[in-house]
């Protein structure tokens, strides 16, 4: 089985085998970068990381064996295979003492270069998988603990419009930044629908190799392909009666968007293998965290799928746009991991709670739940104050707090709570935890004003 | 059933046939082969075909070393000796390669015009599976050069075949989303090759 999709850099600095090489693996379906010298692959590692690297052993200037080094400095879990030429297969043996995981004697035997991009290709989907499952597993423990916790406005009229769009069975697509909570709405749409009988079906699109992707949700028929030892039943199939939920629709090829659109219009399919059609009735529910308008312009995504999967959308705000679900969501997460790891911890202090809602929050309510799960095992006294949440700031991610007086971080703490409601003093209050008489004498103190 | 997803045929939907692809002779080929490729790709992916007098294969293209013929050089040779929008497919009985591959049996510019197929590793078998591979060979290869990829549905010939053996299992016909795909590029050829005022 060979995954497609991964982003793989070829560097080589004979520009015929680069060329030919990238040509070879696109047809594949492999995204494809090539560098002409190790020092501009090492250039094109400060933009962004691939899955998969094949180097060339020899090279004027940083040869192979020295880009192999920087590589896995950069990135210990990168893909990488050596090309050697004939007699050099000593050196190719010490490119795998360094953590190459192949190596090819070029030209390469077509057949040999397959099984070997294969293999790596489902190294990666292997581990891509345990991956999205872990985080599945988690995100799901939040659904079956409490559902959804949120205060601000912008949820509220989220709840609004999952109330009004759940009972049909239109088509919802759920856009919003990796974290932010896009397969609770999904479940929440099942649940208030008149299929919440019925099976709730998730796939992460993002995890999966798009041959995997299309095992899984079409199944495939026994001899399908090599591994394929018996029949199985796809997502497709599963999900009939029920609620389909496709997170990082967006990542999905233009072909399988065909494939997808096909089962729309015609509510039946074939396995992979198969020639009998199959029945099947669900609702779709989709999700991404990418611009899709922008992905049609550029070609990447299907106009037509688009609107056929687009018909209700909600966009789910980033946590930053909304602090004042901070404070809630801390609790929430704070008495859950108090009571899974048995301490007595009651509640978070002043500062510590500054701290969180003056953070930036890019990993959004998954990175608040994973701090909080740390804040908590680290916690010493019954209290989660500043020193537990130490970490935040080194975490590189930004953050808005610097040295700061007392009187400079109480201010600028006030400040924050008034923008995120409005300049409501009598919500601010309630989220900062004093009464509104307390929080009207500050601003009157320090001389804060509606802007 | 016809759905909404339904191709048109093209020639149908946009007027009197024109060729869509040039099948060039590379050197001695027998005209059943080119004659049978013809007919496939007309019958298959609806690309009408004509078919060439023999073009000599460049020498600039042989690999001494290797004994074979560059099919990139082959490819890029014919490009240049066939300018235009029409799509060309050339077809040699000696061996090729490209500079990282050992042998191929077939090439093609991805998106672009060209492809060239090698019968040179297809004739281990007799008359009517010869002509099988060849004809599968350059489906696989124009549905490239229309813009598709390796296609993972096992009965599908964009499926990738990694040598002879798995050729001969491939069927003699597209999937359902390949299909599609190359209706609809075949469709935005005609037009392209019907706007251009000198077609060839």
């Amino acid at each position: 089985m060979t995954p497609s999709g991964l982003a793989t850099l070829v560097v080589d600095d004979e520009e015929a085998i680069r060329e030919s090489l990238a040509a070879w693996l696109i047809k594949d379906g492999y995204r494809v970068e090539t560098a002409d010298s190790g020092e501009s692959a090492v250039e094109r590692l400060a933009d962004h990381l691939f899955d998969i690297y094949l180097v060339d052993i020899k090279m004027p200037g940083m040869d192979g064996l020295e880009l192999l080094s920087r590589i896995k400095v950069r990135q210990p879990d990168a893909l990488i295979i050596v090309i050697t030429a004939h007699g050099t297969v000593q050196t190719a043996v010490d490119a795998m003492k360094r953590g190459a995981n192949d190596y090819i004697c070029k030209p390469f035997d077509p057949e040999e270069l397959s099984l070997i991009m294969e293999r790596l290709a489902a190294t990666k989907a292997l581990r891509d998988e345990n991956v999205a499952l872990r985080e599945q597993l988690m995100d799901r423990l939040d659904v079956s603990l409490e559902g959804i916790v949120a205060q601000s406005r912008a949820m509220q009229n989220i709840f609004a419009t999952i109330e009004e769009v759940a009972p049909a069975m239109t088509p919802v697509l759920i856009q919003g930044e990796t974290g932010v909570g896009k397969e609770l709405v999904a479940r929440a749409l099942h649940q208030d629908s008149e299929r919440s009988a019925g099976p709730f079906v998730a796939l992460n699109c993002g995890a999966q190799s798009e041959s995997l992707l299309e095992s899984e949700l079409f199944g495939h028929e026994r001899g399908a392909f090599t591994g394929a030892l018996r029949a199985r039943r796809g997502r497709l199939e599963m999900a009939s009666g029920g609620t389909l939920f496709l997170d990082e629709i967006g990542d999905i090829s233009p072909k399988m968007q065909v494939s997808l659109l096909r089962v729309l219009e015609e509510k039946r399919f074939q396995r992979l293998g198969g020639s009998q059609w199959i029945d099947t009735d669900f609702r779709l529910v989709s999700a991404t965290h990418r611009d899709l308008v922008h992905l049609i312009r550029q070609g990447r995504f299907r106009e037509d799928f688009f609107y056929r999967i687009n018909v209700i959308r909600i966009e789910i705000p980033p946590l930053r746009d909304r602090l004042e679900d901070v404070a809630p969501l801390a609790d929430h997460f704070l008495e859950r991991y108090s009571r899974e790891t048995g301490k007595r911890i009651l509640g978070l202090t002043q500062r510590a709670l500054g701290i969180l809602t003056a953070y930036h929050w890019p990993g959004n309510v998954r990175e608040l739940r994973n701090v909080m799960e740390r804040a908590v095992v680290l916690a010493r006294g019954q209290m989660i104050g500043a020193e537990e949440l130490g970490f935040l700031d080194a975490s590189g991610e930004p953050c808005r707090l610097g040295p700061m007086s007392l009187r400079e971080m109480e201010i600028a703490h006030i400040q924050a709570a008034l923008d995120t409601c409005g300049w409501n003093v009598s919500r601010a209050a309630r989220q900062l935890g004093v009464d509104r008489a307390t929080l009207t004498r500050k601003l009157k103190r320090y001389r804060l004003q509606r802007p | 059933m016809t759905t909404s997803l339904d191709p048109v045929p093209a020639q149908v939907e946009q007027g009197p046939a024109i060729a869509l692809v040039r099948l060039i002779p590379l050197g001695p080929v027998d005209d059943l082969s080119c004659q049978v490729v013809a007919a496939n790709l007309q019958a298959l992916m609806d690309l009408a075909a004509d078919i060439l007098p023999p073009f000599p294969v460049l020498p600039d293209a042989f690999m001494e070393a290797r004994r074979q013929y560059d099919a990139v050089q082959l490819i890029n040779a014919l490009a240049r000796a066939f300018p235009g929008p029409t799509l060309g497919l050339g077809l040699i009985g000696s061996d090729i390669a490209t500079p990282i591959l050992t042998y191929v049996l077939g090439e093609s510019q991805l998106g672009g015009r060209m492809a060239v197929v090698s019968t040179y590793r297809l004739t281990d078998a007799g008359g009517r599976r010869k002509l099988e591979r060849l004809v599968k060979v350059s489906l696989h290869e124009m549905a490239h050069v229309l813009g598709l990829g390796h296609c993972w549905q096992p009965q599908c010939l964009m499926r990738s075949p990694r040598n002879v053996a798995q050729l001969d299992e491939l069927p003699m016909a597209f999937c359902d989303t390949c299909q599609y795909e190359i209706a609809r590029r075949v469709r935005n050829l005609v037009r392209e090759i019907r706007s251009t005022p000198d077609r060839h």
